[in-house]
């Protein structure tokens, strides 16, 4: 029968909780699985060597070399003692192990123009023109009922299902497939060894690798917290998938979205995405996002973009840049939130440029609703 | 598969990770602070180690030094785009099951035949199945090597293999690694891993060496080569390193090669007609190399 952690190791399992633990205070998602590494790790190290101890953490706990950094620093405050903390050297090398450490002031947020909304003054955005300085306001998305996600999340599976494109490991039986060696043998062998056939087949394709594009600027905040419980169910169905945020520039809020669950999500990605005032300029942020983000287009991607088209006109820059992402990518879809107003047409500025690259032009409604994905003729 | 050429030392009694330096040492391969930490502790926790880096820091020299320094096999899987399990895992050798269902089609039945031919008789082992079987005595290291270069569905078909160590053969069962295998897996960072494939290996980022590591490689692995020479080379990589606009910094394999060539044209000192000479074994780019004038490399030498 296994004994429990002695005394000593009770108490270094409980430095390294806190350390993961103050790590996640900081930013670094530290998984349980690595905890259990780092644990393991302490355990066979000598309990008083700390380079041997930052080093283990490094390696156990980083997942990037921008974490292995946080890691490291974290470890030389955390273990540090600073500030008279409990872990300070006492002479003779000896290390004392108990209690909390003192933890370090948060470091210090990059300074961000605060306005909240009740006294924020009327900001206008004339058409026509837009501002990188716009005051940094925090957006406030109020999170979807749990019975419209649930239906935005059936729709993003159903919509998976429509534009998948990367092979699964089951085969299906394809005339124009590879020859199936295996499944061939296994029919022969009935015909004692003849290949009466051949069986061909190919990968299923079960899956879709999708990066969403949402407009986050202020003509789309009316339409801010059911596109991003739509936002969310997009990123529920594709692991690969990545996520941007644009208006006057592109910001990718894949983290944001995946680490925390929806709810907590809309808090963090309203913080992210405070930029949005300054006007829209989809044209620009798409020439961004293809020069810094271009490489992870691939010919298996649904791009999907969430937009109301409405921008700030910058000749054919959208029709440019999408004709070039097209030759790239699997499938462009855009979503407006007006597809269903009565009188619907795609003639507002970048919509229309766009709209000959588009293969589908779809409404939230359809996502939400039960029947079938159905483009809207143009 | 390579073949050993150092003592067997069973990485199971390692007891710090100065050993793990000290051997890897021996085979020539300095490995410092987290490096040292991080074989020893996937040795210890049965972990596959994930090296990232830039290209040419000696990723994939840590699996070589590992398989010599502990004398045991070096199995290989050099990925690429279109690797999938029947490169990587196993295959069935479907030339001999024919033959074999052409035998005996007379005297068999038909279930007889089809349990036999797809029996472990028939079964063509690839290296990550390989790596599981080993020799029973001794775990060989598994070098994974640019595994950014594979798809994203490659990764998922390594997960069982990296957190069970097991293959499951849908004819023939579930195999297991009777010891772990010591597991490298190398990326150039051209794309981003899964986070379920990190969550499973221990991690470590090799970035270019500082002065004094890089000149003691020189050192070690060019013997014949002149102190002040090594400083010398070592000096101007550093600082080609540091310019702005080169779509390829030279790694350490780069400097090796290009003081392996100074050497052999016995070169003493570094000169500009020399560098410019030779500056191919460090530039692997055609619009640096246009980009790297007499004026600038002078600069650069300072």
């Amino acid at each position: 029968m296994a004994s429990g952690p002695t005394g000593l190791e009770h108490r270094v399992l409980e430095r390294v909780g806190g350390f993961c633990a103050f790590l996640r205070g900081q930013g670094v998602p530290v998984g349980m699985a690595a905890e259990v590494d780092f644990a393991r790790a302490a355990g066979a190290l000598d309990a008083l060597d700390r380079r041997a101890w930052r080093d283990a953490a490094s390696v156990t706990l980083a997942k990037s070399p921008e974490e292995a950094v946080q890691v490291r620093t974290a470890f030389d405050t955390y273990f540090s003692g600073a500030g008279g903390g409990p872990d300070r050297p006492r002479p003779g090398g000896e290390v004392r192990v108990l209690g909390r450490p003192r933890l370090p002031p948060a470091p210090p947020k990059p300074a961000r123009v605060r306005v909240s909304r009740e006294t924020m003054p009327p900001i206008e955005v004339p058409l026509g023109t837009y501002s990188i300085t716009a005051p940094l306001v925090p957006h406030s998305i109020r999170p979807v009922s749990e019975r419209e996600q649930r239906a935005l999340r059936r729709g993003a599976r159903r919509f998976r299902r429509q534009v998948a494109t990367l092979p699964g490991r089951r085969p299906a039986r394809s005339h124009h497939g590879h020859v199936d060696l295996n499944e061939t043998i296994r029919r022969g062998v009935h015909h004692g060894g003849e290949w009466l056939e051949l069986r061909r087949a190919r990968p299923r394709p079960t899956r879709a690798s999708v990066v969403v594009l949402w407009d986050v600027s202020g003509s789309m905040r009316e339409h801010e917290s059911r596109f991003f419980g739509l936002v969310s169910a997009l990123e529920s169905i594709s692991r690969s998938g990545r996520i941007f945020a644009f208006s006057t520039g592109v910001e990718e809020i894949t983290a944001e979205v995946r680490r925390y669950g929806y709810r907590r999500a809309t808090t963090q990605v309203g913080e992210r995405i405070d930029r949005a005032d300054g006007g829209t300029r989809i044209g620009h942020s798409l020439e961004e996002f293809e020069m810094r983000f271009g490489n992870i287009l691939r010919e298996s991607t649904t791009l999907v973009i969430l937009s109301d088209g409405w921008d700030l006109g910058e000749g054919d820059l959208v029709a440019q840049l999408l004709s070039r992402i097209r030759a790239r990518v699997a499938r462009i879809v855009w979503v407006t939130p007006y597809t269903r107003r009565p009188g619907f047409e795609p003639r507002v500025g970048a919509l229309e440029q766009a709209l000959p690259y588009l293969d589908d032009l779809l409404g939230p409604e359809d996502f939400e609703a039960r029947w079938p994905l159905r483009p809207i003729p143009r | 598969m390579t073949k050993p050429s150092g003592a067997g030392v069973d990485p199971a009694q390692w007891t710090n990770p100065g050993e793990v330096e000290d051997l890897l040492l021996r085979q020539n391969y300095l490995a410092g602070g987290p490096l040292g930490m991080a074989v020893f502790l996937s040795a210890k926790l049965g972990k596959p180690l994930l090296v990232e880096g830039e290209p040419g820091c000696g990723k994939t020299e840590i699996a070589k030094a590992l398989a010599a320094a502990t004398g045991v096999d070096l199995i290989r899987l050099q990925c690429f785009e279109g690797l999938d399990a029947r490169s990587a895992l196993y295959d069935w050798d479907y030339p001999r099951q024919l033959l074999t269902i052409r035998m005996h089609e007379r005297d068999r039945s038909d279930e007889a035949l089809e349990r036999e031919v797809f029996s472990e008789r028939f079964l063509l082992r690839r290296p990550l199945l390989r790596a599981l079987e080993g020799d029973g005595a001794h775990c060989p290291v598994l070098l994974i090597d640019e595994i950014d270069r594979a798809d994203e569905e490659f990764e998922g078909l390594l997960l069982e293999f990296l957190s069970d160590f097991q293959v499951s053969i849908p004819e023939l069962g579930t195999i297991r690694a009777q010891r772990i295998p010591l597991v490298v897996i190398t990326s150039n960072r051209t794309r981003d891993l899964s986070d379920a494939l990190k969550r499973r290996c221990l991690y470590v980022y090799l970035d270019y060496p500082d002065p004094e590591k890089e000149v003691a490689i020189l050192r070690r692995r060019i013997p014949a080569l002149a102190p002040a020479l090594a400083k010398e080379i070592v000096a101007f990589v550093q600082r080609l390193r540091t310019e702005p606009d080169l779509a390829k910094r030279p790694g350490v394999a780069e400097t090796l090669d290009w003081a392996a060539a100074l050497l052999a044209l016995r070169r003493d000192q570094l000169d500009p007609e020399t560098i410019t000479a030779t500056l191919g074994f460090l530039i692997k780019d055609a619009q640096d190399l246009r980009a790297l004038e007499p004026a600038r490399i002078a600069a650069i030498r300072g």
